[in-house]
């Protein structure tokens, strides 16, 4: 990984060290800037907080991880619950319905396409996908951050670039 | 085998080892059903890898810096108030004070209350004449007579 500070006691160096992983990878959960925003700054507030009981090596990446994978599914829990209240309050389902189910194979998506595709794979085939792919992570590691198996991040990477593939209509023929 | 088809996307990202490797690779290219997968992966790592890094990264570190330093000036240096000992010493006395007052006015209030109890009782020592009987309730009490009888004074 780059960017990766020598000393980790220096707040100013772990924020500069550290934000632009934590912010690309929300941003990709998300999609959203000012949601990006919040949740890379609740992270650091935490960070700055028990600054003098986190690990202060790999641990430390770990950690922050961590904490921007729990507030971003905070927010797709309150996505998920004010879009059922939509839903109840005007008996008409909210989300997009654009390319889903075609198979059209598409050459070149616009980056918008595949950000909306991404956004609509379920959250925890998203998360092991985003962390591998914007975030550079072995599978080890994945694993380690979310709590799960190698094993478990292979088979989830794998059925996510299977629902990305429907989504985008890349299906090889 | 199609169970072990997952292998295809850790293949792609070279998280397999040998021998699996050599296996995965053999089989994309004699297998069609691996190989139409292994184009899947591919393209769609493609078109993942075309996502660059967001255009308000930039902007947005160091939106979030300055909000941070605010944060961390705050809680370095809290807001003080050149007068909350003075405050808090004015605080106890007016407590104090309206405590004295509102206890005050409860005793007095007290001292001069009539009790309505029934159950109390005030001494009250007569002469009467022998062959007067006052009227008495079931506990001994005077009835309250509401007429004067001089006569039997």
């Amino acid at each position: 990984m780059t960017g990766e500070p020598g000393d980790y006691n220096d707040f100013s160096k772990v924020y500069d060290a550290w934000f632009p992983l934590l912010f690309r990878i929300v941003y990709r959960m998300t999609g959203r800037r000012d949601i990006s925003e919040e949740v890379a700054q609740e992270a650091f507030i935490k960070y700055y907080e028990r600054r003098d009981i986190l690990p202060k090596d790999e641990g430390l990446k770990y950690w922050l991880i961590r904490v921007v994978r729990n507030l971003a599914l905070n927010y797709e829990k309150r996505k998920g619950r004010e879009r059922r209240a939509v839903e109840r309050h005007f008996h008409e389902p909210t989300h997009e319905t654009g390319h889903e189910g075609e198979r059209a194979l598409v050459r070149e998506e616009t980056i918008q396409e595949v950000q909306a595709a991404l956004l609509k794979l379920p959250y925890n085939l998203r998360i092991v996908l985003i962390l591998k792919e914007y975030g550079g992570f072995a599978y080890a590691e994945i694993g380690k951050m979310l709590g799960i198996t190698e094993g478990n991040v292979k088979v989830r990477v794998f059925r996510a670039r299977n629902q990305l593939a429907q989504l985008l209509g890349k299906e090889g023929t | 085998m199609k169970t072990e088809l997952y292998l295809l996307s850790a293949h792609a990202d070279r998280e397999v080892g040998p021998p699996w490797d050599q296996e995965i690779q053999r089989r994309i290219e004699t297998d069609p059903v691996w190989a139409r997968e292994w184009q899947t992966h591919q393209k769609v790592k493609a078109a993942l890898a075309g996502l660059k890094d967001p255009a308000e990264l930039e902007a947005s570190q160091k939106q979030v810096r300055d909000r941070l330093e605010a944060f961390i000036e705050i809680k370095q240096n809290p807001i003080r108030h050149e007068n909350t000992r003075l405050n808090f010493v004015r605080l106890l006395t007016t407590a104090a004070v309206f405590g004295l007052i509102v206890g005050g006015f409860g005793y007095w209030m007290g001292s001069h209350a009539a009790s309505a109890s029934a159950s109390t009782v005030a001494e009250v020592h007569v002469k009467l004449p022998a062959n007067y009987t006052p009227p008495l309730n079931g506990d001994s009490e005077l009835i309250k007579m509401t007429s004067f009888e001089g006569s039997t004074r």
